[in-house]
């Protein structure tokens, strides 16, 4: 059982988190100027395996790779022994300029060449397993040729790269995009599933379902998470809590919700 | 790193980039609440696929997300400006300086460093000296609409900036809360110092001016003589801002600026970043002088300012209390040693 690490709940967990497993870090907020988070960062790992999730690697963009921010990220992965490092399938720069959103791609059989070209460079530049997760999404594109299960299938096995399956996302897409989340399921790879994440998410007035993490998991996507453990099972599982953050308690109980469901 | 040897697809080139601008392009200002419905949508439309409901409200949530995250940064780091002027205003300044600023690195941290040069630097351009002293009611209102009525008329669909800036405070007092804010964002880059076992050979090596004191490198005195006391001193640094900005209703909420009161008498706030965080305290005028004197100067110098206001005799009295301040300077980090450079630093 794994939790994304907020600081909120640091001084919580110095005291403990009796059933944590591991934790998982949004390696941006550790590569930029200030060393408190770095430094922070060391009692947690002291403790804890870390992996790093990442939300500025742009791998689908078009705009160059950072190698700067590549350089840092692998100076903080092997600081900390990071076993694993994932980020989106999305796009979060152009024209040189960051959007800081995990922005939608076209489903195109004619973008997987780009995007396992790039993902094999991130991981040439990581030197450890790379995987990349299905994002949330709102939008499909005109340019789309292939489900989201099937584009993602084809760029990992491409990049020979890990999955990050977030249950909620896929829940989240199923919903605003009409497919069978199920049959979503049926099309993974789970051998290169690396773990799975959980978190809670908003069903607007008109219907559209909003990937908030400000919540807890819905029964929706606790059902999904059953149906891929019994597809895929055992996996690690993380819950990621990013705004109206609960104590640690609170938040530790919720992944742990996990266990039962599954059973 | 391996170097790539496929292209993306030209029209995915261009497909990002309307997408980026799009985004870019700023909220429609609704006299108190930013409402993303006024981008141009057509070229995105005609790519997004048109059997799904409500396609533009769809990208009008992508629109608010990108301009609510970076409000909220923004926001987080500028607590007490934020406070002084209310967030509806702050987020207009925001937008102006963001339409001109957009994000380029990927720590979203780093949007708030030109801010407050930025903003400052236009009050200051803006705002008289007599007016500065006298502070009169009205120049606020008259320096924020300058600034805002910068930004290009086509970045920004503003249609009535004096109504919506009635703000009955100060200059002072915004320009304080944004020093005293910049302070705090400064001290979390810089690095961290701990606490210096001074001793006594030290304190009596700096009175006898044979060194100077070494300064933490994140110290900072902002003098505040405002009641501008809100929660929350750390820069941003939060979990997946990227997951959890979006709905964050303190952005758009029109709520009234902070009504604040002045102080019969300054405070000086010290801001460092120590190994446990970054803190600030306050300290009293003359122990304010003694920190920002003693980062350029040697004891010598401060001696002869002070021993020209004290009645005679008093010497004794100067070098107890300036022990006083030292202990508590090395004990806080403040002060992180001694220098034998000419020049402290």
């Amino acid at each position: 059982m794994g939790l994304g690490l907020r600081p909120v709940h640091l001084a919580a967990l110095k005291e403990g988190a009796p059933g944590l497993g591991f934790v998982e870090i949004i390696a941006e907020n550790f590569l930029g100027r200030s060393e408190l988070p770095r430094r922070q960062l060391r009692d947690i790992a002291a403790r804890w395996p870390i992996v790093a999730h990442n939300v500025s690697l742009n791998l689908l963009g078009t705009d160059p790779l950072d190698t700067a921010y590549l350089r840092r990220l692998r100076e903080l992965v092997e600081t900390h022994r990071i076993p694993c490092v994932t980020d989106h399938l999305c796009f979060s720069a152009a024209q040189g300029l960051h959007l800081h959103d995990l922005l939608p791609v076209p489903l195109s059989s004619s973008l997987v060449p780009w995007a396992v070209d790039r993902i094999k460079a991130v991981q040439d530049a990581l030197g450890v397993p790379f995987g990349i997760e299905n994002a949330s999404t709102y939008l499909r594109f005109v340019d789309d040729d292939l489900s989201e299960q099937e584009f993602l299938r084809q760029i990992v096995e491409g990049a020979d790269c890990q999955l990050l399956l977030d249950i909620n996302n896929v829940f989240v897409a199923s919903v605003n995009h009409g497919f069978d989340p199920r049959g979503f399921l049926d099309a993974i790879p789970w051998e290169r599933v690396a773990y799975v994440h959980l978190a809670g998410h908003l069903t607007r007035d008109d219907g559209l379902r909003h990937d908030t993490h400000d919540r807890p998991v819905d029964d929706e996507v606790w059902a999904l998470y059953r149906e891929a453990w019994r597809r895929g099972g055992p996996f690690p599982t993380l819950l990621e809590w990013d705004d109206h953050i609960p104590p640690l308690a609170a938040a530790l109980a919720e992944v742990k919700k996990a266990i039962t469901v599954r059973a | 790193m391996t170097t790539s040897t496929v292209a993306p697809p030209a029209w995915w080139q261009a497909l990002q980039d309307d997408f980026g601008a799009f985004l870019r392009s700023p909220l429609r200002d609704d006299g108190g609440r930013f409402r993303a419905d006024a981008a141009d949508t057509a070229k995105l439309l005609a790519r997004v696929k048109d059997d799904e409901p409500g396609a533009a409200a769809r990208l009008a949530l992508y629109h608010a997300q990108y301009w609510m995250r970076l409000f909220q940064v923004l926001q987080q780091t500028f607590p007490r400006a934020a406070g002084v002027v209310g967030p509806f205003t702050f987020n207009r300044l925001a937008s102006a300086f963001l339409v001109q600023t957009p994000p380029r690195g990927f720590d979203l941290a780093d949007i708030a460093r030109g801010f407050h040069p930025a903003l400052q630097a236009t009050l200051e351009a803006l705002v008289t000296p007599t007016q500065r002293s006298t502070a009169p009611q009205g120049v606020v209102e008259e320096s924020l609409s300058a600034l805002l009525t910068r930004v290009p008329a086509a970045a920004l669909t503003v249609p009535a900036w004096h109504g919506l800036l009635s703000l009955d405070l100060p200059w002072s007092m915004l320009a304080q809360a944004l020093a005293l804010d910049e302070a705090c964002r400064r001290a979390f880059d810089a690095p961290a110092t701990s606490a210096w076992a001074i001793g006594d050979d030290d304190i009596a090596a700096i009175m006898a001016s044979r060194v100077g004191v070494r300064m933490a490198p994140s110290l900072s005195i902002v003098r505040v003589d405002w009641d501008l006391d809100v929660d929350g001193v750390m820069p941003p640094s939060s979990g997946n801002a990227v997951a959890n900005a979006a709905t964050d209703a303190r952005a758009t909420a029109q709520s009234s600026p902070l009504r604040s009161r002045r102080r019969q008498t300054a405070r000086h706030h010290v801001v460092v970043h120590r190994i446990d965080g970054v803190s600030h305290g306050t300290v009293d005028a003359v122990f304010a002088r003694v920190l920002a004197r003693l980062r350029r100067e040697r004891f010598r110098d401060l001696r002869v300012h002070f021993e020209q206001k004290l009645p005679t005799g008093a010497d004794g009295h100067l070098q107890q209390a300036f022990a006083g301040y030292a202990r508590r300077a090395a004990a806080l980090g403040w002060w992180i040693g001694t220098t034998v450079d000419d020049e402290p630093t």
